[in-house]
């Protein structure tokens, strides 16, 4: 039943927006009102000053000159028409110039175009979309039909329906203070959840129905009060954290405020430093020689497209063992999750924010 | 570029300048930022809005920045300030957006450009005005810098009784030579244009003319006494562009004789581009209200008219930073967003 609605709203709003040959004949209407009886519209010339592609502002041409067409045909006083196609924040303006000598009359029509659908990437690391939406969001589970989405104020339960994911419930998350670079993680054992958010700690259940019940402060908050940074138990404020196995040793990787990522070793003692990962970055379950490897983000400016590399760790350096996974733009979060991680990037173009599981597959 | 190449070059980038560090993503708190800037503002009082477009736009920044346009509490608090002179910044460690990554931010007022550019040389400034002749430079010699979209509107505004002043409007806006001083005095930054509104702005400015035409110009001006012309004369390129066109003038046949004051019967200004909402920047020129595409254009060509103008170009707002400097943008019509700026090593 709601797949349904859901088709009629989307037919409707697919429907009900106007199209750039509409507008077209919108402005050939505006035209056709100034002309004079006994007077035939000509477009003598047209200009392009919009981002518009030369194949669709050819068919405006020609949608223009179409409706501007007599239905009888006769002869006329012709009347030059200067048609441009131009653009201000508002999407594209159509305009026309009606010349007549040295008289000139001015027709504009504006034309919002819709949102240019987002484009899929072709995925090297094993990269699956989850979810999308406008929102800023933190971190994502996804169990079966259940999905759960921690954004910077609230925790979000989503259903799975035959139409898609529904929005189920939603609730706030009492004590989260705002960060202009929030983060936050999700853990979930069972039923249960706990979202780690800077200062805080939040918990409850996410099945059958969602509950949440924030603490401030405690040793257990795993980010850093107000700020975008992880504090883990007697280590200085870090990006990124993780610990792996190399040669049965103890590694330690830190993404530290130099814009470096540091190891130190199971004493705890530096060991080495490289500046080739951006500032996130996760340990994963390998299942392809290393017990475990790494993936990491690139080091590409935060108004910038992204990706993910897996790494070993081999000497203490870190070694590509596959192919990056792009994403349309910066990564905001990239966790552990169990059978891999999860990455969240903002989508430059759309401004959306998209979630992907990120799996490594040694079958490839 | 192809994604490989690109990825390559960077690789190798960051082998080669490790010191240069593109790594820190995530930004840093802490710090303080430094700020000149040539205007200068005597009031913090969001109602007492200066005249003169540059302080106009200072104060505005540090308006929004202080006291977020709404009269709440924006992401900064005012911790030492000194008319005319400089504002101090410190972070609002409540503000609802989250707190600023600076921790402080300090703004140099009534800083001449040439002091401007000695403070930035010896690392006493982080952020700078960059006169539209020096960008290019900037950008040739790989420094950081950040413009709005065009925002200021170079004009010439006509007053007086003349009986002959529109025909000599007309005859002066047809003997500017304005690809000449873009290319030379703008150092071909900037767009030439016969509109207030940019074109990013309101999408129909080519509908306004804003060609040379000599002959012409000398018709309309035969016979035609002597114009008298002002400009302030303690802005460099104003003054610079005012003495070619004096000259542009002359050769129509039309003398433009300097004057101080403003009963002058033509000025050479700077209006500013006050809002990104196409009506409301018009509105705030002095046109009519309006929404509708072709209303609008009808307004600005009334204001125009009735204001007896002549716009000649429009030019952005430009700043140079420091390297250390991150996520600072300028808008479209030149405000900041200091919220979101970071300085990677912060400064105690």
């Amino acid at each position: 039943m709601s797949g349904r609605i859901l088709l009629c709203l989307l037919l409707t709003a697919i429907c009900g927006a106007q199209t750039l040959d509409e507008a077209v004949r919108g402005l050939a209407k505006k035209i056709t009102a100034q002309l004079a009886p006994g007077e035939v519209a000509r477009v003598t010339t047209m200009r392009n000053l919009s981002p518009l592609g030369r194949a669709d502002t050819t068919r405006a041409r020609t949608v223009l000159e179409r409706a501007l067409r007599q239905p009888v045909t006769r002869a006329g006083h012709p009347v030059d028409i200067a048609f441009t196609i131009s653009h201000n924040p508002r999407g594209l303006l159509l305009v026309a110039e009606i010349e007549r000598g040295d008289d000139r009359q001015v027709e504009m029509v504006e034309y919002a175009a819709p949102a240019a659908p987002v484009r899929s990437t072709h995925a090297l690391l094993d990269k699956r979309l989850l979810w999308e939406q406008d929102e800023p969001m933190l971190d994502v589970r996804v169990d079966g039909d259940t999905m759960l989405v921690l954004e910077p104020t609230e925790i979000v339960d989503y259903v799975r329906r035959p139409s898609g994911w529904e929005r189920a419930e939603a609730k706030p998350l009492d004590g989260a203070v705002a960060v202009r670079d929030p983060r936050g993680q999700l853990q979930e054992s069972g039923e249960s959840y706990t979202a780690f958010l800077p200062g805080a700690v939040c918990r409850g259940a996410w099945k059958p129905a969602l509950d949440v019940h924030c603490e401030s402060g405690g040793t257990e908050a795993r980010l850093t009060p107000a700020r975008n940074t992880l504090q883990v138990q007697d280590w200085p404020p870090v990006f990124s954290f993780a610990q792996i196995d190399e040669r049965s040793r103890p590694l330690y990787l830190t993404a530290e405020l130099d814009g470096r990522t540091h190891l130190y070793d199971g004493a705890r003692r530096p060991v080495g430093a490289f500046d080739t990962w951006g500032d996130d970055f996760a340990a994963v379950d390998n299942g392809c020689g290393a017990a475990r490897a790494i993936l990491a983000s690139s080091t590409s400016g935060r108004d910038a497209a992204d990706s993910v590399t897996a790494f070993e760790m081999v000497d203490r350096k870190p070694v590509a063992i596959g192919d990056p996974a792009e994403f349309p733009g910066p990564l905001t979060a990239l966790w552990p999750a169990p059978g891999g991680a999860i990455a969240i990037a903002r989508d430059l173009p759309t401004g959306r924010y998209a979630a992907y599981s990120l799996t490594l597959n040694c079958g490839r | 570029m192809r994604p490989t190449v690109s990825r390559s070059i960077a690789a190798v980038s960051c082998l080669l300048a490790a010191t240069a560090l593109e790594a820190a993503r995530r930004p840093h708190y802490g710090g303080t930022l430094r700020i000149e800037v040539s205007g200068a503002i005597g009031s913090l009082d969001p109602a007492d809005m200066p005249t003169d477009p540059a302080e106009a736009a200072l104060k505005e920044n540090i308006v929004r920045e202080v006291f977020n346009n709404a009269g709440a509490t924006g992401p900064f608090r005012v911790a030492n300030w000194e008319p005319m002179k400089a504002l101090a910044l410190e972070a609002n460690e409540q503000f609802q957006g989250g707190r600023p990554y600076l921790d402080r931010v300090e703004i140099h007022m009534g800083r001449s450009p040439r002091d401007q550019a000695l403070d930035f040389e010896l690392g006493r400034a982080d952020v700078i005005e960059l006169p539209p002749s020096d960008l290019r430079r900037a950008q040739q010699q790989g420094g950081h810098t950040s413009e709005s979209a065009p925002c200021r509107v170079i004009a010439l505004v006509f007053n007086g009784r003349r009986e002959d002043l529109d025909r000599l409007r007309q005859a002066l806006a047809l003997t500017i030579d304005r690809p000449a001083i873009r290319n030379v005095l703008l150092q071909r930054q900037g767009e030439i244009s016969g509109a207030l509104l940019p074109a990013w702005l309101s999408g129909y400015e080519f509908l306004f003319p804003a060609g040379r035409d000599v002959a012409r110009a000398k018709e309309l001006a035969t016979l035609a006494a002597p114009l008298s012309f002002a400009w302030d004369s303690q802005d460099a390129l104003l003054r610079s562009i005012a003495e070619r066109i004096v000259v542009n003038a002359a050769e129509a046949g039309l003398t433009l004789r300097p004057t101080a004051g403003s009963q002058a019967d033509a000025r050479l200004v700077v209006l500013r581009i006050a809002s990104d909402d196409a009506g409301d920047a018009l509105k705030a020129l002095g046109g009519a209200a309006a929404s509708d595409p072709l209303k609008l254009y009808e307004a600005e060509r009334a204001l125009i008219e009735s204001r007896r103008m002549v716009p000649l170009f429009q030019l952005p707002i430009a700043y140079e930073m420091g390297s250390n400097v991150h996520a600072w943008t300028t808008g479209p019509t030149g405000n900041w967003r200091l919220e979101d700026v970071w300085l990677e090593s912060a400064r105690p």
